[in-house]
């Protein structure tokens, strides 16, 4: 900067020069100054800011949906019960005050809670509740409220988080944090904290000392305000001029809050380590997750293993490294008694304890992860940003603690059971699963399992495992063929071999699972019995726009290709999105956009923003009625039959099998009258499985389902639709129309079977004579 | 003198920099302290360069194996405190409030139409944001729902109903009652909300569905009116009563959105 002013100035007299050098040397100087200054009061003002709003960052609260009792509401004691205790309500002879129940086998009592609701408040109410086997029977209150209609439990809180990051996290105050553990944290971190003003150069000095003496790094010199500096604003890169604002930070910290503020920001904020694609930050959620338990009740070797992590929070993971970590909380200890902290008694103590840490998931935050993964996006999408910064929210979503926690308890024993594993191998470890449960009518999702493994927070296979869906493509395929309304249940398709030559110039020939061709079938048995040929056959003449087309009525929102093999669901969705298009299915043509948050309120229970149901109608309810009673055949008649036994109590189901080339893939969505439910099986490196949808997701689906004792569907025909006697076998000509045996299928008055099948009554006299001539001849 | 605080800030900074600050009894090669103190010694650039090859992604040094990446990009900006925000915060409803005063649509039945359906002026659900001590004073009155005037007439009101409640279960029958006289306070989110909660428990209840169309009707919201309707229609079965007001409904609801284009 200098250097042009320099050579544009003319040669002078030296002392001129001296004189001007020194200027312009006091003018950098003076600029730099300014500059520094600016500086200065920028980052006091950004540390200052976001100091604030750290310390207003209370996290949000989730709820999951409450039971609502009434006469008929399908729930067992023993689940009421099981709320009650999630509710963490306590059982005791009389139920004298709320958060008391008394239970027998049919009958429970409880004196609920009040809780302010989206749409109100519910209040603390005395209820008698009498069930038969799995039902509620009958709700009493107390003498003056008589019997009961309805009843809304407390929802069950099931995380807390930091609704625009994802973060969980648990705020403590000082008062709640051990003092051995703020001891051990500034024995072994800041020895000088309550006396340095943020930046410590003594202590920096006997750091670079003891390193050098040591040859190798044994100390650091930052102080706990700069690692708290440093915590808050990982993202930036690591330069000198960012070391320089960081220890002006800590400056500017120091200078407005309080050692005991900074201390409480430090015990929430600073990372102590990484659990899958959640970070654990502050002392509190670390306690949980190491060892499953309370900051508060942890003794002190704990104590001293969880103040050794901020150092490395990686290399000295106590799960992961308990070598590192033991010898690490040694250092802390002896460290703590070296500085008068604990006597020689504790410390002995300590050191000899083993380490014991927690193996099984943690549940606050973390019980339903593939679950809260949703509501993140949903809250993202759906939700103002600036409306999610309020502290303190609750969110209602929509998870259904019953749906969910029985499916978890079914999910890996099923899944184990459908494993084909390879030759000499006793298991398939690699296999696996993923879950979307939701609302049959709504589109609220109810539960969702991104793995095998309940509480599994990695890789969310529910959201995130794009697949070709194979089969489960077709019944938009079947249904753009009945709206069109130039085909019926009884239209006649053809399986037949058939090649295609694709826009690329390669040739597609695609066969029938099982390799076998059928000829001429049902329209109606081709997509119970899921023949392929039949499929392309009835594609290609719908229309490959107008098949992408219903795909995205039906609620899929990217792209799809119109390539024929898309017809074979050369189409790849991740289970929530399948869910969505038989969500449409199963409310009978009726798209309602699936949903995981119902509502936002504030920490007062003030309403901030809901998203109600909403619904379009994609097709007219004849042609969906028709779709279904094909899809129901699946389970009776066609590639599902394997279960039906099984599900006797809940059928007429309706769902659909699918397989991926070289069963890759193994899907089964399936839908009753409460509930949609969509099961994938696959390896994630997408190598075979060995299973087909039948033999594989279906069972699974079976299996969850039979559990969520799952309901018939009802689907009244429409006033437009009725049965018809047509032909058992096919023909497509009237000459050969075979009236001996028939069978009865339903038909939009509009579109009547074809009369080369039609043998219903109304033919002339002549007809049925010829009909009877035909049987004599064959 | 403020200077010179200053100055020795940056000094002492300096010397933070070249202290190794956070180390890990070394698990990596490069780390040893001959080096580290040939930095502190030689120049600063050098230093950064020591820190650089330890690693220090995290605000510590991690080993090897620590995934570099665990923190998301965003994790730290976003609790950088509050923003003004031009939007209203609180938005139970998208829809602009219905005004009696630009209600130039004749209304088909007016002495006729029931009290819920035609209340005149129905208010939004407003309340205050919690008080926050961090924010501006400024600032929160920013945060205050703004209430616009509508520019799009009210809903005609809609003819008295034919059907009823009457074939609805018991909890239904509750629920639709406190979903009336929030209608009648003006409330109709907090009455849709109360439809919806009844249709979790009868989703077969067609006169539930049409209730909820009727509601966004009256929010304006013709194609969820429309699909509720439908819906509805879809349960009817052989309540013609119920289908009647249903047609009607949608009759309007096509009306009104043709209107409203």
């Amino acid at each position: 900067m200098t250097r042009p002013k320099q050579s544009s100035r003319k040669k002078s007299r030296p002392a001129a020069r001296k004189r001007s050098w020194w200027s312009i040397a006091r003018r950098v100087a003076l600029l730099g100054t300014v500059v520094f200054a600016i500086w200065c009061v920028w980052i006091d003002y950004e540390v200052r800011r976001d100091f604030k709003a750290l310390q207003w960052a209370l996290p949000a609260h989730l709820y999951a949906r409450p039971i609502e009792l009434y006469a008929g509401a399908r729930l067992s004691a023993d689940e009421l019960v099981d709320y009650l205790q999630r509710l963490g309500y306590t059982r005791s002879p009389q139920v004298s005050e709320p958060g008391r129940f008394q239970a027998s086998a049919s009958r429970v009592r409880l004196w609920s809670y009040s809780f302010e609701f989206w749409d109100g408040e519910e209040p603390s109410r005395y209820v008698d509740v009498e069930f038969d086997g799995n039902q509620v029977r009958e709700l009493w209150g107390d003498q003056t409220t008589g019997q009961l209609a309805l009843v809304r439990l407390e929802p069950v809180e099931i995380a807390q988080f930091n609704p625009e990051t994802g973060e969980d996290r648990v705020p403590v105050s000082l008062d709640q944090v051990p003092p051995a553990l703020l001891q051990a944290i500034i024995a072994v971190e800041d020895q000088r904290f309550y006396s340095h003003v943020g930046v410590d150069p003594i202590g920096i000095m006997r750091a670079l000392v003891a390193n050098i003496r040591e040859g190798r790094v044994v100390q650091g010199g930052s102080t706990l305000t700069q690692q708290l500096v440093k915590n808050l604003y990982l993202s930036r890169d690591r330069t000198l001029a960012r070391k320089i604002e960081e220890a002006l930070m800590a400056l500017a910290l120091e200078l407005h809050f309080t050692k005991d503020e900074i201390l409480t920001a430090y015990m929430n904020e600073i990372f102590l380590g990484q659990e899958g694609n959640r970070a654990i930050h502050g002392f509190e959620l670390a306690a949980e997750y190491y060892f499953g338990e309370s900051l508060i009740d942890l003794p002190l070797d704990k104590l001293a293993v969880l103040a050794g992590l901020p150092r490395g929070a990686s290399y000295y993971n106590p799960l992961r490294n308990p070598e590192r970590a033991t010898e690490r909380r040694n250092l802390v200890l002896a460290r703590m008694h070296s500085q008068g902290y604990i006597t020689a008694v504790e410390y002995e103590q300590a050191r000899n304890a083993t380490l014991q840490t927690n193996n099984r998931p943690s549940q606050k935050g973390g019980g339903y992860p593939a679950f809260m993964e949703l509501v993140r996006n949903d809250l993202a999408r759906d939700y103002d940003s600036a409306a999610l910064r309020t502290e303190g929210l609750r969110i209602f979503t929509t998870l259904d603690l019953r749906v969910q926690n029985t499916m978890e308890s079914v999910l890996d024993s099923s899944v184990r059971a459908a494993e084909r594993p390879a030759r000499g191998e006793t298991r398939d470890e690699k296999l696996q699963a993923a879950v979307v449960i939701t609302d049959a009518s709504t589109g609220e999702v109810r539960a969702i399992a991104g793995s095998r493994t309940s509480g599994y927070t990695g890789f969310n296979r529910a959201l995130n495992a794009v697949r070709p869906i194979g089969s489960l493509v077709k019944p938009a395929v079947y249904l753009e063929a009945l709206k069109s309304g130039k085909f019926n249940l009884a239209s006649v398709l053809a399986d037949e071999p058939i090649s295609m030559k694709l826009p690329n110039g390669q040739l597609w020939e695609p066969g029938n699972y099982d390799n076998e061709t059928f000829g001429d079938v049902y329209l109606y048995d081709a997509l119970e019995r899921s023949l392929n040929l039949a499929t392309v056959d009835l594609g290609m003449q719908v229309g490959l726009d107008k098949v992408t087309s219903m795909l995205a009525q039906l609620g899929h929102t990217r792209k799809v290709q119109p390539y024929p093999s898309m017809l074979l669901g050369a189409v790849e969705m991740a289970p929530i999105e399948v869910a969505q298009i038989y969500q449409t299915l199963a409310s009978n043509g009726f798209r309602s956009r699936l949903r995981a948050v119902e509502a936002v309120t504030t920490n007062k229970g003030e309403p901030l923003e809901r998203y109600g149901i909403e619904t379009s109608q994609i097709a007219d309810p004849a042609s969906m009625y028709l779709l279904e009673y094909a899809m129901q055949g699946v389970f009776q008649r066609g590639t599902a039959k394997t279960v039906a036994n099984r599900l006797d109590n809940s059928l007429p189901l309706a769902g659909k099998t699918g397989t991926t080339n070289d069963l890759r893939d193994s899907w089964f969505a399936g839908y009753g009258d409460d509930l949609v439910g969509v099961v994938w099986l696959g390896h994630d490196d997408n190598t075979e499985t060995r299973l087909t949808g039948a033999t594989g997701a279906l069972r699974v689906w079976a299996d969850i389902m039979g559990r969520l004792d799952i309901q018939p569907r009802q689907t009244l025909p429409p006033v437009d639709v009725e049965w018809r006697r047509v032909a058992q076998y096919t023909a497509r000509d009237p000459a050969y129309r075979d009236c001996r045996t028939t069978q009865s299928l339903p038909f939009q008055i509009t579109h009547p079977p074809d009369i080369t099948v039609n043998c219903e009554e109304d033919e002339s006299l002549l007809d049925r004579f010829m009909d009877r001539f035909r049987s004599l001849r064959r | 003198m403020k200077l010179r605080l200053l100055y020795i800030t940056a000094l002492i900074s300096i010397l933070t920099a070249c202290s190794t600050g956070r180390g890990i009894p070394a698990p990596i090669e490069t780390r040893d302290g001959g080096e580290v103190v040939r930095n502190s010694r030689s120049n600063t650039g050098a230093a950064q360069d020591g820190e650089a090859q330890q690693g220090v992604q995290q605000g510590r040094v991690m080993p090897p194996g620590a995934q570099p990446n665990v923190y998301p990009a965003q994790s730290r900006t976003v609790i950088t405190g509050p923003r003004p925000t031009p939007n209203p915060v609180i938005n139970s409803n998208s829809e602009p409030m219905p005004d009696p005063i630009s209600d130039s649509v004749p209304d088909p039945v007016p002495s006729r139409a029931p009290a819920a359906i035609i209340n005149p002026a129905p208010q939004l659900p407003t309340q205050s944001p919690p008080d926050r001590s961090d924010i501006p004073a400024s600032v929160q009155q920013g945060r205050q729902p703004a209430i616009t005037a509508p520019t799009t007439p009210a809903p005609p009101a809609l003819p008295p109903r034919r059907s009823n409640a009457s074939n609805s279960s018991a909890p239904a029958m509750a629920l639709l009652e406190s979903a009336e006289s929030a209608i009648a306070a003006g409330d109709l989110e907090r009455a849709a909300a109360l439809c919806e909660r009844a249709l979790r428990i009868t989703p077969r209840d067609g006169y539930l569905w049409y209730r909820l169309a009727a509601i966004r009707y009256q929010q304006r919201n013709y194609d969820d009116a429309t699909g509720f309707a439908r819906r509805a229609a879809s349960f009817a079965g052989p309540d013609n009563a119920l289908t009647q007001d249903i047609n009607v409904l949608l009759e309007s609801a096509y009306t009104a959105r043709g209107r409203a284009q």
